[in-house]
């Protein structure tokens, strides 16, 4: 190569590298992307099947683990995100005397926001990331090769039940984040600001609307389909065998994350705007 | 039954209880925030408006104080938002009645505000047309003040009223400086209470005299001091002496005793009036003999 051209190559060199890998990781985002969406396709066309036997039993079954087994942790946590957002809130409106307005905050910042948000995040924390070890462990065992060589769709028989389960229960938990937040902010309020409860629960059914506690439903809703996916996905993509299921567990984690503020941002933008 | 088909059973029954339960919660909650009680009968109301400065559907309605129904729609009709509320309990509004759109708080929100007219007033028909008060934009009202004061300052800036002037008349300062001269050196009544000793000396030496003078008072020292006096003995003795003048008076006005009988008895009146006509009479006739006697006395005074 002639000299000039040499030195511009050189100096050329790191920027085309990193463009390069910018744009394998953008291939990558959307082949993943694409593939997780032609998997939440075939496993939502498989909900017809629901009905058979087996996948009822496998759908009660996920339906149980994600709703009642994660009741002890959502309610902890749905409590005591109520009662913190009544003292933040009721400590600052307390400076202008107003502190009988905490009803009305916490009712609309949980029934919109924070309910469908938590739960969200414990469930992805705890469900998608027990998915993504289940499935990647299957995945490395070769037990996903084996159910294909036995003309057993995963979609149908793994994805489709977890997506029905964590869709369903969204909503369920969410509701019931709600009512614990509601709750826990009533008890701090007449326990800690001195509003009376019977106040707190006037105030709070004064400006939320039904609006505000459909669409939080209908956003619980479609963080259940995202975790439901990329959990499926990241598992059923496992290799590497038990590095690959932490990294995929891992990665279930902070995918659903990510998708779970930007989607929750996209639809009260969506609704709100 | 297998153990493990009882198994599945009991899980799916107990996600289905849970579901359930959710569910009837979830309806609970949505009837609470569509704020509308389905038992209870209601009774409609429209008001006319020219304008609800934000009025919304579900905001509350206030009959004195008492909340008694929510606003059912707020709709665009004939240049006037017609306002339509779902009341708990029949309102009857008479001449001299008042709806308005107020704040909720000071955070914000909107409540109808419904006086129904003074009780004595005559009754508005059913189905007439209810008018409502355009509410007062705050905002507005504050922007106006705002301008006013800005005017006032402007007028202040360019020295003109009584403020301007003061601030920037020169004149003004320089009467001031006169004044507060002459003040400084004593001159003129105000000057010289500043400045001279002697009124305060005089006004010290009166405060003095009142304090000893109500010092006396309050000890019940003298006559006025006597009066005042806690122990109301003067008082007792005063209260007496009266019961006693009146006494007195009573019975010179029944004409009881010697200056009763002097004051009512025409009498003793008559009699005086004979005695002094008679006593005048005598010396009279001592007059016309008195010659005669004196005569007499140097007369027979020889022998």
């Amino acid at each position: 190569m002639i000299a000039p051209f040499k030195e511009i190559y050189r100096y050329l060199d790191l920027p085309i590298r990193s463009f390069r890998r910018l744009g394998n990781i953008l291939l990558i985002a959307c082949h993943d992307m694409g593939n997780a969406l032609i998997m939440l396709a075939s496993a939502t066309l498989y909900i017809r099947t629901i009905w058979k036997p087996r996948a009822r039993r496998e759908t009660a079954q996920q339906l149980y683990v994600t709703g009642i087994k994660s009741l002890g942790v959502i309610t902890v946590v749905a409590f005591f995100t109520g009662m913190i957002l009544a003292l933040q809130t009721g400590l600052e409106l307390r400076r202008f005397g107003q502190e009988v307005n905490i009803g009305t905050a916490v009712t609309i910042v949980m029934i919109r926001e924070m309910g469908p948000f938590m739960t969200a995040l414990i469930i992805a924390a705890s469900v998608g990331s027990a998915i993504a070890a289940q499935l990647g462990t299957m995945a490395v065992s070769e037990e996903i090769s084996a159910l294909e060589v036995m003309s057993i769709n995963p979609n149908r028989f793994l994805v489709m039940p977890r997506l029905v389960a964590l869709a369903v229960m969204m909503p369920i938990l969410t509701v019931y984040t709600n009512i614990l937040g509601i709750l826990g902010g009533g008890i701090v309020g007449s326990t800690q600001l001195g509003v009376a409860f019977q106040a707190y629960l006037d105030n709070a059914t004064r400006y939320a609307e039904n609006k505000d506690l459909y669409v939080g439903l209908f956003k619980a809703f479609v963080f259940g389909i995202i975790i439901a996916t990329v959990s499926c996905y990241q598992g059923l993509n496992t290799t590497e065998g038990a590095v690959g299921v932490g990294r995929a567990t891992r990665q279930t984690v902070i995918i659903s994350f990510l998708m779970i503020l930007i989607v929750g941002y996209m639809i009260t933008r969506l609704f709100y705007i | 039954m297998s153990d493990k088909y009882q198994k599945d059973l009991s899980i799916e029954v107990l996600v289905g209880f849970f579901m359930f339960i959710i569910l009837i919660a979830l309806g609970v909650f949505t009837i609470i925030l569509s704020r509308q009680n389905f038992l209870q009968k209601k009774y409609p109301v429209a008001v006319r408006f020219e304008e609800v400065s934000g009025l919304r559907d579900g905001d509350n309605v206030f009959l004195r104080g008492m909340k008694v129904g929510v606003v059912k729609e707020t709709v665009l009709k004939d240049n006037q938002v017609v306002v339509r509320a779902d009341l708990d309990t029949p309102v009857q509004f008479r001449e001299g009645y008042k709806v308005e759109v107020v704040s909720s708080s000071m955070l914000g929100g909107k409540q109808l505000k419904i006086e129904e007219g003074p009780a004595n007033a005559q009754p508005i028909p059913e189905g007439a047309v209810i008018n409502g008060t355009t509410p007062t934009d705050i905002l507005e009202e504050l922007g106006s003040a705002v301008a006013s004061v800005r005017e006032i300052t402007d007028q202040v800036t360019t020295g003109k009223g009584t403020l301007g002037k003061l601030i920037y008349d020169d004149a003004v300062y320089d009467n001031l400086r006169d004044v507060t001269d002459k003040l400084a050196k004593g001159e003129g009544t105000i000057g010289k209470l500043i400045n001279d000793d002697a009124v305060y000396t005089d006004l010290k030496a009166s405060m003095s005299n009142l304090k000893e003078i109500s010092e006396r008072l309050a000890n019940g020292e003298g006559t006025l001091g006597k009066l005042m006096s806690k122990d109301e003995q003067l008082y007792k003795d005063l209260s007496v002496s009266m019961a006693n003048i009146r006494n007195i008076t009573d019975k010179v006005g029944s004409g009881e005793g010697t200056l009763g009988k002097l004051v009512n008895d025409d009498e003793i009146y008559n009699e005086a009036r004979k005695l002094l006509a008679e006593l005048r009479a005598a010396i009279d006739d001592m007059r016309e003999t008195s010659p005669v006697t004196t005569f007499s006395t140097i007369f027979f005074g020889a022998f």
